[in-house]
């Protein structure tokens, strides 16, 4: 598979009145291909827009480096609000014919057929084309502003939070237009989201964020069944099964995420892990590899993986030994 | 009578039944859940428990909620009704905050119903802001000042939530009902924020009534399960019951799709 961007130790510092300064990203190193979806995780504040906002250029980050391969780069976005994204004034079609018309293209036969084309990528006919987007259902809307994003054929497009704002019928066909978007083997997609299972049910691979840093990234099967972060884990926990006999697990992280403006030294997560040392405040963790590009930035994850029961009590027996063996067999993995 | 009943009780727009013939009993102090697909009445429910119903409804039957009667009551039994503390958690706080008004000044018209005569506005002013900034940190919010400095627009989603959750639970209520209290929630803070709303029910014995179509809230949170579809109640059972077979075709349908 071929890379569509690669991002590395990207930094994004927001200056305030006053003279405050909120790091919304700290550290984020992740590479998306075409044709896959890289799962972005992370809660409000954690900083997962804002590294949504750099790579479709709407915000200029303030360090490190966003490699494109190709010598131009067409990015489209999404947002989680259909019906901010969109003029309601706007038929359908001109919604999503909008950017064309805004690089220059006329009204003409090649721009119905590039509408209709984008269109039918998203599950939308002729007769929605023609319907005022104020009134549309929002599964609809949201559909369009899907398509107005890829008609520029973007090689990498960006959802951010784009099941959010949707009732669960709605949620499930966006999804579904997702799983199938990602056979279309010319566009990468990067899925910004809070919401686990839809992350887990369309993604091969998950970056998970906390506080402006990536603190683990891997396999999507490998972090929903064997987080080796503890964030991570917390995060998995909070999923209420779908059957009231089997019992919550606690909310193991104490108080809530810190402003961005005042993060904490050292690792983001100590002030809430119950698993921190002493060393955890003194220096930012660095990424520990795992293999099958699974890195952890926790300097006790390696603990972790030798003895998965310090963290992952919870976990079923009967699915820990093929993960240990599977973690022992993927040394030579890329970062 | 405390506890919510309903017999027969129907809300009906322009000859549209938006509540149909609908029969409760809830406990009082419970977490009562009401779910059901989109436009089933979950929200026109809700609102009509605190007396709150779409202007030219023609509304019938019997609904008694802690001993009174929304559907009877005049201007003044509806202040009474405010008093007693019948409230209403919208889900979104777009639509419930004025854009144009600051976070802390939302505070001070919520709590405008307290009875609290013999301190000074000043002095009232204070305490509102306050419990305001105990409430919004109860509630996850780190940074409380700066919430009640911000219009509702320079808030995030969440975070406006939380705002809307707090101004209930600084009113003490006696029956408290939430639209979708979770929606557009982080994961790690909606379990923070059910865990927080069912400790403050046990402690101040509130009956709680949530509209969600969050099927792990109503599995870990809830004490009955209420099913509507278009108005009507067709289902109504404990967690137990529904998570191991539901009765009703709509109650199936949603169970089937959260478990994809």
């Amino acid at each position: 598979m071929s890379r569509v961007v690669t991002v590395e130790r990207l930094r994004k510092v927001f200056r305030l009145e006053g003279g405050d300064r909120l790091v919304a990203v700290a550290e984020a190193s992740f590479r998306i291909d075409r044709g896959e979806v890289l799962g972005l995780i992370g809660e409000s504040g954690s900083g997962k827009s804002t590294v949504g906002r750099c790579l479709a250029g709407l915000l200029e980050p303030d360090g490190g480096i966003i490699r494109w391969e190709g010598d131009t780069a067409e990015v489209g976005m999404v947002f989680q609000e259909p019906r901010d994204s969109v003029n309601r004034r706007f038929q359908v079609w001109e919604a999503i014919a909008d950017p064309l018309l805004a690089h220059g293209m006329r009204r003409s036969s090649e721009l119905a057929s590039k509408v209709e084309e984008a269109a039918a990528l998203v599950g939308l006919d002729r007769t929605h084309l023609l319907l005022n987007c104020d009134g549309l259902p929002e599964e609809l809307l949201q559909r369009a502003s899907i398509a107005r994003a890829l008609i520029r054929e973007p090689d990498l497009l960006i959802l951010d939070e784009p099941t959010t704002a949707l009732d669960p019928d709605a949620r499930a066909g966006v999804l579904e237009l997702i799983r199938e978007l990602r056979g279309n083997s010319s566009t990468a997609i990067l899925l910004i989201s809070h919401d686990l299972l839809a992350i887990r049910s369309v993604t091969e691979r998950v970056a998970i964020m906390y506080l402006g840093k990536i603190v683990e990234r891997g396999p999507t099967d490998r972090l929903f069944v064997d987080p080796l972060h503890p964030y991570t884990r917390a995060l998995m926990q909070s999923a209420l099964e779908l059957d009231p006999s089997v019992p919550m697990a606690p909310v193991e992280l104490a108080g809530e995420i810190p402003s961005p403006m005042d993060r904490p030294p050292g690792c983001p997560l100590e002030p809430r892990c119950p698993w921190s040392i002493d060393a955890c405040s003194e220096a930012e963790p660095p990424e520990e590899d795992y293999g099958d590009q699974h890195s952890v930035s926790c300097i006790r994850s390696g603990e972790f993986a030798g003895d998965t029961r310090l963290l992952a009590r919870a976990t079923r027996p009967g699915e820990r030994g093929t993960n240990q063996e599977q973690a022992a067999d993927q040394s030579d993995g890329e970062a | 009578m405390s506890g919510i009943h309903a017999d027969r009780f129907t809300v009906a727009v322009g000859g549209k039944r938006l509540l149909d013939e609908v029969g409760l009993d809830l406990e009082p102090g419970l977490t009562h859940a009401v779910i059901g697909e989109r436009e089933a009445g979950k929200t026109v429910l809700l609102r009509a428990l605190v007396g709150i119903w779409p202007a030219p409804a023609e509304v019938s039957g019997r609904l008694v909620v802690d001993g009174l009667e929304p559907a009877k009551a005049d201007a003044a039994g509806r202040l009474v009704m405010r008093r007693r503390r019948l409230l209403f958690v919208p889900a979104s706080g777009r639509e419930a905050l004025n854009p144009v008004i600051r976070v802390g000044r939302h505070f001070e018209d919520v709590c405008s119903v307290l009875e609290d005569r013999g301190r000074r506005r000043s002095q009232r002013k204070a305490a509102i802001r306050d419990s305001a900034r105990a409430a919004l940190r109860d509630l996850g919010i780190a940074d409380p000042d700066r919430v009640l400095a911000s219009l509702p627009d320079e808030l995030s989603g969440g975070m406006r939530k939380r705002v809307l959750l707090s101004f209930a639970l600084l009113l003490k209520p006696s029956v408290l009902t939430a639209d979708d209290p979770t929606g557009g929630l982080d994961v790690t803070i909606q379990r923070q924020l059910m865990d927080l709303l069912a400790s403050l029910r046990r402690q101040e014995g509130f009956t709680l009534v949530i509209a969600t179509q969050d099927l792990g809230v109503v599995a870990h949170y809830s004490d009955t399960i209420t099913v509507l579809d278009r108005g009507r109640v067709v289902e109504h059972t404990t967690p137990m019951q529904f998570f191991s077979g539901p009765d009703s075709e709509t109650g199936a349908a949603m169970l089937a799709r959260a478990r994809v």
